[in-house]
């Protein structure tokens, strides 16, 4: 009884997530959501891999992570995170968690690498050492030399290559060999000669902000052309080149137009200063600001007056260009061009979580994927992932976006750490642990679950499909071609939406269910009003959480994908939109949507 | 229910499957298309037996769609309209015949008015009544015929809500088929003579 039924389709969801477009003039490549999906090179959306644990949980404190650093300093690896509470080390071998300051970080930030340092915008600096104060004896400097010269000291044991020694009126000496108990070199010449000189050597120590600056202010930082690049308020300072520990009470730009700057980046030797209202460049920061003969050198000039950076823990790098999330938007700039915009298509969303009072928690781009955490205070409320290198022009250009949810929505922040074989991307979870990130593009047996074992939704919301020639028609069945490799069934869970009203008491009529029946199927007056999704397994909608849902059944395909599953309507629905749903929580090694048809009785008449 | 047992709730589900509308609008439908299946096909025939009083010339029969046979005494009738009856009575005539009276109360006049203590047997089809509980109630055709109910009903939805006449064209066969072979099956029970022949039941 199938004659003179259409097929409508789609087979390429390459351009994500799409919000906010009118179902009539939405691109035919979106989704309405897409928890835990990532978009092939074909264009397909398929589950992602699990999270796998890197570093096990420091403690069971209640304090989220605010910043992870993973590098090396002075040719050894070495990674550090950050709560609100202190600075931690973590020994990329084993995995150990050790202090080195009491000094946090309270929101996440970007820091600065320079001269085999890390500079925080808390006023630490650390060198990649670990290890308890020491302060025993004197130290003596001679001007023009790195040989420091100790007396009554025991260096061997107490300090190592990363240790920074702090004496007073200096800013901090990095200790780069401990030769003997008494004899080490440090990472600059010593600027006087003098001796009998009463030390401290820790592990991480502060640094002094540039004088001209504000000295209250929250400081910016980035390291470019050798330079130490710190800002705040609307002042630019930066330090010589090769001596972050130097900053000329000069060499410093005021921004001009009343702003303030947000974030710094670099491209080239080309400083980005993101403001709260517009972005600015500083050109040739590799040359002095003024040449010999007094010639201005750097150039201050403004780049684009509308861009608003949200905050600087979302700035990161992506193919020679800087990814910035803005008041509005997420741009990808680089020194020349216009930005352009990635986040139109979830630009609702979005907005939203600016408007929210929200922040970014440190984002990082790997394998061309934005990983972009935004934090409810310092805990992630979503975690947004948008691949970079495929954008899709439909309409306006879209790059794909999905969520994470499961164990990796406790990623706080994100780092790629070059230390084993491989890349791999960790991020520092809200659990105080640190899970890597490098399966999810791979998915496969070993990862089908997350770092604790929990299996994580799937869950692909697909577009309002309009039926045909902007008629109610009858829609009567669903399908959906896939690539499956399971070693145990999977259930996948298909439903259907028509729109956004709740569910009314005549359509628990028409559903020709007795009193008896709504009580037994529904916990309470809200799940009624949600509709039968709610009881048999849809969630609401990320983006609509009152659109009512109609569940069409679990169906377990029998195969790897040679023949598709499909879900017959148990009552036809006539309508002008519809839109679909498929979940499953099942761990599946590998899950890809190819293709969803469904087949309508198109109506002839012209209303 | 037995299993194989189509209520009209279970057709009701068929037509919704295929047509989107609610319960109470399928149901209609449904009734209708039972109706017209009925009347077509003479199919709930009913035999109603009165006793004479000697007075009496009108019986009740309802809800009834039409009148099949009167007998008096075992003497079939004849019909006639109500006019010829009006007739017949004005002119005292003694001729053997039965109209039937419609309206709210329908009801079979019969003339001459039948003797005290005379036989007076009915046979009329019965109307297809509306279910009050469909769950359990059933339409009461044939088990091979009663789900092309649903196809009567999708027909209907189709022409009128998507103006799928094409469509709809396919599933009014099948009914209008279904019709046929339901009076074909009744005429094999009762004949096909003038006067119908009761079979024992």
């Amino acid at each position: 009884m199938s004659t003179g039924l259409l097929i409508v389709g789609q087979d390429d969801f390459a351009a994500g997530v799409v919000r906010g477009v009118a179902p009539d003039v939405a691109p035919g490549l979106g989704l309405a959501n897409s928890i835990n999906g990532l978009y092939n090179d074909d264009g397909d959306v398929y589950r992602r891999g699990g999270t796998a644990a890197y570093a096990p949980a420091k403690d069971a404190v209640n304090r989220d992570y605010t910043f992870l650093w993973s590098g090396f300093l002075g040719g050894k690896a070495a990674m550090l995170v950050a709560d609100s509470a202190g600075l931690y080390a973590v020994d990329v071998v084993s995995h150990a968690y050790t202090q080195v300051s009491a000094t946090g970080l309270a929101n996440p930030c970007q820091g600065a690498v320079i001269h085999d340092t890390l500079y925080l915008p808390n006023g630490i600096a650390w060198a990649g050492a670990v290890g308890a104060n020491y302060a025993t004896g004197t130290l003596a400097f001679t001007t023009g030399s790195t040989a420091v010269v100790g007396t009554g000291t025991v260096f061997t044991g107490n300090v190592v290559p990363g240790t920074i020694i702090t004496v007073a009126g200096q800013q901090p000496f990095i200790v780069k060999t401990v030769v003997d108990g008494t004899h080490l070199t440090i990472d600059r010449p010593a600027p006087s000669t003098v001796s009998g000189v009463a030390y401290t050597a820790s592990a991480s120590a502060a640094w002094a902000r540039p004088t001209e600056l504000d000295q209250t202010a929250p400081i910016r930082l980035c390291a470019i052309a050798n330079r130490l690049v710190v800002a705040a308020n609307n002042r630019i300072a930066f330090s010589g080149i090769n001596a972050p520990w130097s900053f000329d009470p000069t060499d410093y730009h005021d921004l001009p137009g009343g702003v303030l700057v947000v974030g710094l980046s670099s491209i080239h030797d080309t400083l980005m200063s993101f403001t709260n209202f517009g972005l600015w460049t500083v050109q040739n920061m590799a040359f002095d600001l003024t040449d010999a003969q007094g010639n201005i050198q750097q150039t201050l000039s403004l780049l684009t007056p509308e861009v608003s950076l949200w905050r600087e823990a979302g700035l990161c790098e992506w193919a020679g260009r800087i990814v910035a999330p803005c008041l509005d938007r997420v741009f990808i700039v680089d020194a020349i061009s216009a930005p352009v915009p990635i986040s139109i298509s979830i630009s609702p969303e979005y907005v939203g979580y600016v408007n929210a009072g929200f922040q970014p928690g440190q984002a990082k781009v790997f394998r061309n994927h934005l990983f972009l955490p935004v934090l409810n205070g310092t805990r992630t409320d979503t975690l947004q992932v948008c691949r970079l290198d495929r954008p899709v022009r439909a309409g306006q250009v879209y790059y794909p976006w999905s969520t994470f949810e499961g164990q990796a929505l406790k990623a706080t922040a994100f780092d790629v750490t070059l230390t084993g074989a491989t890349p791999n991307f960790i991020a520092a979870s809200s659990d105080r642990s640190l899970q890597s990130f490098a399966h999810v593009f791979d998915p496969d047996a070993a990862h089908a679950a997350d770092q604790d074992g929990t299996a994580f939704v799937f869950d692909v919301e697909s577009r309002d499909f309009p039926t045909g020639n902007g008629q109610p028609n009858h829609v009567r069945k669903l399908r959906l071609r896939y690539t499956l490799n399971s070693a145990s069934d999977v259930q996948i869970l298909a439903g259907y939406s028509i729109g956004t009203s709740e569910q009314t008491y005549d359509d628990l009529r028409n559903q020709s269910a007795s009193y008896d029946i709504v009580k037994a199927t529904y916990a309470d007056y809200a799940h009624v009003l949600i509709g039968p999704g709610a009881a048999s397994g849809f969630p609401p909608s990320e983006d609509d959480p009152t659109r009512l849902w109609v569940a069409l059944g679990h169906v377990t395909p029998q195969d790897t994908g040679l023949s598709p599953v499909s879900w017959p309507f148990p009552q036809a629905k006539r309508v002008r939109y519809i839109r679909f749903r498929f979940r499953t929580v099942d761990p599946v090694a590998k899950l890809v949507l190819h293709h969803l048809d469904f087949h309508v009785r198109a109506a002839t008449h012209n209303r | 229910m037995p299993d194989g047992v189509v209520t009209w709730a279970d057709l009701t589900a068929d037509v919704r499957a295929q047509v989107d509308v609610d319960d109470l609008t399928a149901l209609g439908w449904l009734v209708d298309c039972a109706r017209i299946m009925n009347a077509e096909a003479g199919w709930n025939l009913n035999v109603s037996t009165y006793t004479g009083d000697g007075n009496e010339n009108a019986f009740t029969t309802y809800p009834c769609v039409r009148i099949e046979a009167v007998l008096v005494d075992n003497q079939p009738y004849r019909r006639r309209t109500l006019s010829q009856m009006d007739a017949a009575v004005a002119g005292g005539s003694s001729r053997q015949i039965y109209a039937e009276l419609a309206g709210a109360f329908p009801a079979v006049l019969v003339n001459p008015t039948p003797r005290s203590g005379g036989a007076i047997e009915v046979r009329w089809i019965e109307d297809v009544a509306y279910p009050d509980d469909p769950t359990t109630q059933t339409p009461g055709f044939p088990s091979d015929l009663v789900s092309c109910l649903a196809d009567g009903a999708i027909a209907t939805g189709l022409a009128r809500m998507d103006e799928r006449f094409d469509s709809a064209g396919y599933f009014q066969a099948r009914f209008t088929d279904a019709t046929t072979r339901l009076k074909h099956r009744r005429n094999s029970r009762v004949g096909r003579g003038p006067v119908p022949i009761r079979l024992v039941t």
